[in-house]
């Protein structure tokens, strides 16, 4: 089985959705690794168009993974998917589409516009679109890398993960995953995260005070 | 002032926007503006400001200074273009950092108390009913994020349709 995967997000390789594409390979390769190749494009980064569209052609599945970007998709992910749908009305391609979605706030639910966005692409490009996971706490997840994924925070997008790559192996569609960190209440997020943003700040040599700062609205402008 | 972003071809907003007020601030959208990159940098580091510098490093700064804010684009898979997009990726220093919880999900606080009415006009020939429904969820999304105080959603099939409105 062919498979192709597409790093979308913005942060290229240093990003959660290559971390989590890693997951997925891992889970992918983990019990049948010869009957499975994967090839992976970072959209950010240098590559060979022909490549990547031989690549596509010849694949039985196709997985995005980007983040969310006020509400939706990235504007180079947009850009992406459009100069693909040129290339696909001309070339064959009977992949199945499928979907990592994540996002900074807590609910992966928040995911939803997202993956209906990449359906809406795939009845424009006439592919089938097999399942998405839609991760919430996507900031928080990626940085607990090298925590098991059995236990802990990690529990629920582990088996996200697994139940996710199994419907790939299958070439089957299945619900949307949605994910949030398991054993981790909204409101101790919102704590930790809040904490996080300043600590940020501080490598920065910036207070708390100063991610405050506003730019001075003159009456007449308002 | 009355922001308005769009993906509009020249020659259709010089039409379209020819005899504007000056409270209209109009910024044009295009394939070559720098998408955001995801540092937080407009967070963290120059809170307020885009850390890109360019001529939108100031979107949030526009954004604060508005009572209405429009939003013309043409709809792809039920999202905006990336010509517009691009613009309001980075507008999120319009924002804090900080959560919250409001209607029922997590959102960003505040950074400005004040705030405008969104209108979006999506345009395309052939948009699906499913097209539809995802650009005006995804308004309706924005403008929980945003904090907006009314918000509408409206199809054309050419925004020359929106000839006169701008005046
Ligand atoms: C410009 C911008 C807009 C964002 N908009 C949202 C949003 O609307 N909702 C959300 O939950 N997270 C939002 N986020 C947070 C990202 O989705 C989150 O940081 C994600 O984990 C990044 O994934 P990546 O490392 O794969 O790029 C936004 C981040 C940026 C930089």
């Amino acid at each position: 089985m062919n498979i192709v995967f597409i790093n979308a997000s913005p942060k290229g390789k240093n990003s959660n959705s290559c971390y989590f594409l890693e997951l997925l390979q891992n889970s992918l390769t983990k019990d049948t690794p010869n009957d499975i190749i994967i090839k992976q494009y970072t959209i950010t980064s240098p590559y060979s168009e022909a490549d990547f569209y031989t690549d596509i052609a010849n694949s039985q599945a196709i997985v995005f993974a980007f983040p969310l970007y006020v509400d939706s998709l990235p504007s180079n992910v947009l850009s992406f998917l459009r100069k693909m749908e040129e290339v696909l009305t001309s070339s064959p391609c009977s992949a199945t589409v499928y979907g990592i979605v994540n996002c900074g706030f807590y609910e992966g639910k928040q995911n939803e516009l997202g993956i209906e966005i990449l359906k809406n692409w795939c009845s424009r490009v006439s592919l089938p679109f097999g399942q998405a996971i839609g991760i919430g706490s996507g900031e928080m997840l990626g940085s607990l890398r090298t925590m098991p994924l059995e236990e802990g925070p990690n529990k629920n997008l582990g088996i996200a993960i697994q139940k996710f790559s199994h419907t790939i192996f299958q070439q089957t569609a299945g619900e949307t995953i949605y994910v949030i960190p398991s054993y981790f209440p909204r409101f101790f997020f919102i704590k930790a995260a809040n904490h996080f943003w300043v600590k940020r700040a501080q490598k920065n040599n910036l207070k708390k005070r100063d991610l405050y700062r506003k730019f001075a609205i003159p009456k007449n402008e308002k | 002032m009355k922001l308005i972003i769009h993906d509009l071809p020249e020659d259709m907003a010089k039409t379209l926007f020819s005899h504007h007020s000056s409270d209209y601030k109009i910024i044009s959208g295009c394939a070559d503006i720098t998408p955001c990159t995801g540092c937080f940098g407009c967070w963290v580091k120059s809170p307020a400001k885009c850390c890109i510098p360019d001529k939108y490093h100031n979107m949030g700064k526009f954004l604060a200074s508005s009572e209405e804010f429009i939003i013309i684009s043409r709809c792809i898979y039920g999202c905006y273009s990336p010509e517009v997009k691009v613009l309001l990726d980075r507008s999120i220093s319009y924002l804090l950092p900080f959560f919250k919880v409001r209607n029922g999900m997590v959102h960003h606080k505040l950074r400005y108390k004040t705030s405008f009415s969104l209108t979006a006009y999506f345009y395309g020939e052939d948009l699906t009913s499913t097209e539809i429904s995802t650009a005006k969820q995804l308004v309706q999304a924005n403008a929980c994020n945003l904090n907006v105080s009314n918000c509408e959603t409206i199809f054309l099939k050419n925004p020359l349709e929106l000839g006169g409105k701008f005046r």
